[in-house]
C-alpha cells in the first residue's frame, strides 16, 4: 500500500471530519487583522450548543478565574482574543465524529490520551516561561493525533490492519502503520490540519511529533508536542492504540531544560491539572 | 525482587504475602514456594510473585526494583501497576533518561492510586 493510494481514498472520503462551520468561521476570522472582540464574540454566540460548551469550559478550575464568567464577550476581554479561539477549538474536536461500530480503537481513549498530551504540553510551556502562548500549545498537543481519528472512522480496513499488526508485535501504532502504509498518522494529520486551514505552526506540530528534529522554522511548538506525547504516555491516561511509549529524543529534552527534575515535577502538575480539566473529560465521554 | 509467574523457581522464598482480590492473605511472607503452590499461583491468575533474589542465577532479573509500599493492602495492585508500567517501556528502558521516565511515571501513579483510595 503506498502513500499516495491511501491520500487518494482520504481525499474521495466524501465525510471528512469536519469542524462546525461557525468554528471555521472563528479560526478564519481571527486571522484578519480587522477583527474584533465583538465580531468574533457575535459568532460564537450564534452557534448555542458551542456558547454552552465553551463558558462551561472558561468557568473550570483549568483556567482557574475567580469570579463567574457569564457572556462570551465577558470571556474574550478577561482571556483575549487567541485563548478563547483555541477553547472553541478544544470545545469542537471531541463531538466531531462519532466512535464507528467494531472499531478496534476506541476513540475515547484516543481523545484522553490527545487532552493529556495538550495538558502536558501546556504545562511545559508554562514551566519554559518562554513566552509562547500555552493555549496555542495546549491546542497543538490536543491535534497532534488527529491522522489516527481520521484511520479510525474512515479508513477501518487499514486501523483493523494496523491494530492487528500492534498486537502481534507489540509495537507502538506509529511503527506498525510504517510497516503495513510506509507512512503514519502525522502525515494523514497534516492533509487534514492543511483541509481545516489550521496555523503553520499547529501543523508542525502534528507532521515532527514522531520526529521533532525535522521541524521547520520556529520548532517549539514541534519540540513540545514530541515531548509531551512521551509524558502523557508515561501517566497512562487514555490510549494511542498501542500499550508502548516512543523514547524521547534527547535532543530536545535539553532543548526544552527537561532533565529528570523537572520532567518530575511537571508530571506531578499535569495530574493536579488533570483533576481540574474534569470538564474537558466529561465533554469528551458526553460525545462519544 | 519481582519475578514473573514463568520464570519463578521451586524452592524460592516469597518476600511479600499475596493477597486475592477481596484483600484475604493467600500466601504469607517467609513461606517457601512449592511445585503445589506454583500451580494455585498460576489458577488464581498470579502475574508476578516478590521473592528473595537467587544469587546463583543471573537469569532472574527483576522486572523493576520496587520499594516495598507502606501500606500492605495496596502491595498486589501496586505491582500489578508496576508491571503494566514496564511492560509499556519494555522497549526502550536501554535508554538512559527513558529508564528515569518510567520510575517517574511508576511513582507518580502508585501516589495517585493511593489517593484514590
Amino acid at each position: 500500500m503506498d502513500s499516495f493510494d491511501v491520500r487518494n481514498r482520504i481525499e474521495a472520503i466524501e465525510e471528512l471530519p469536519t469542524l462546525p462551520v461557525v468554528v471555521t468561521q472563528i479560526l478564519q476570522a481571527t486571522k484578519s487583522m480587522a477583527t474584533n472582540a465583538n465580531d468574533v464574540g457575535d459568532l460564537i454566540s450564534s452557534d448555542q450548543s458551542l456558547t454552552v460548551k465553551v463558558l462551561k469550559l472558561v468557568n473550570s478550575p483549568f483556567y482557574g478565574f475567580p469570579q463567574k464568567i457569564k457572556t462570551i464577550t465577558h470571556a474574550i476581554v478577561i482571556l483575549g482574543f487567541s485563548k478563547v479561539k483555541n477553547i472553541v477549538l478544544a470545545a469542537s474536536v471531541f463531538g466531531m465524529v462519532k466512535q464507528p461500530k467494531n472499531s478496534t480503537i476506541s476513540l475515547t481513549d484516543l481523545w484522553e490520551h490527545a487532552l493529556t498530551t495538550g495538558i502536558v504540553c501546556r504545562q511545559i510551556a508554562k514551566h519554559r516561561n518562554s513566552g509562547v502562548d500555552i493555549e496555542e500549545m495546549f491546542v497543538a498537543g490536543l491535534l497532534h493525533d488527529l491522522g489516527k481519528v481520521i484511520i479510525i472512522c474512515n479508513l477501518p480496513d487499514i486501523c483493523t490492519a494496523i491494530s492487528e499488526n500492534v498486537r502481534k508485535k507489540d509495537c507502538l501504532f506509529y511503527e506498525a502503520e510504517n510497516e503495513i502504509l510506509n507512512f503514519s498518522h502525522d502525515k494523514v494529520g497534516v492533509w487534514l490540519a492543511e483541509k481545516w486551514n489550521l496555523n503553520p505552526a499547529l501543523i508542525e506540530g502534528i507532521k515532527c511529533h514522531h520526529d521533532p528534529l525535522a521541524a521547520r522554522g520556529d520548532k517549539e511548538i514541534a519540540f513540545t508536542v514530541h515531548a509531551g506525547n512521551v509524558i502523557a504516555r508515561a501517566l497512562d491516561i487514555g490510549s494511542g492504540g498501542d500499550n508502548k511509549i516512543p523514547i524521547l529524543n534527547a535532543k530536545v529534552a535539553e532543548e526544552l531544560g527537561l532533565n529528570v527534575p523537572a520532567i518530575d515535577k511537571i508530571m506531578g502538575e499535569v495530574l493536579i491539572e488533570i483533576e481540574k480539566a474534569k470538564d474537558f473529560f466529561d465533554l469528551i465521554h458526553s460525545q462519544n | 525482587m519481582l519475578v514473573t509467574i514463568d520464570k519463578l523457581k521451586v524452592g524460592a522464598l516469597i518476600r511479600s504475602e499475596i493477597k486475592d482480590n477481596t484483600n484475604k492473605v493467600v500466601v504469607k511472607a517467609g513461606a517457601k514456594l512449592t511445585p503445589l503452590l506454583l500451580k494455585r499461583l498460576e489458577s488464581w491468575g498470579v502475574k508476578s510473585v516478590d521473592v528473595e533474589p537467587d544469587r546463583e542465577d543471573e537469569s532472574q532479573k527483576p522486572v523493576v526494583e520496587v520499594k516495598v509500599v507502606e501500606k500492605k493492602a495496596q502491595t498486589v495492585l501496586d505491582k500489578e501497576l508496576v508491571i503494566k508500567i514496564a511492560k509499556k517501556f519494555s522497549n526502550v528502558r536501554e535508554d538512559p533518561l527513558m529508564d528515569k521516565i518510567m520510575r517517574l511515571s511508576i511513582k507518580h501513579l502508585s501516589e495517585r492510586q493511593s489517593k484514590i483510595k
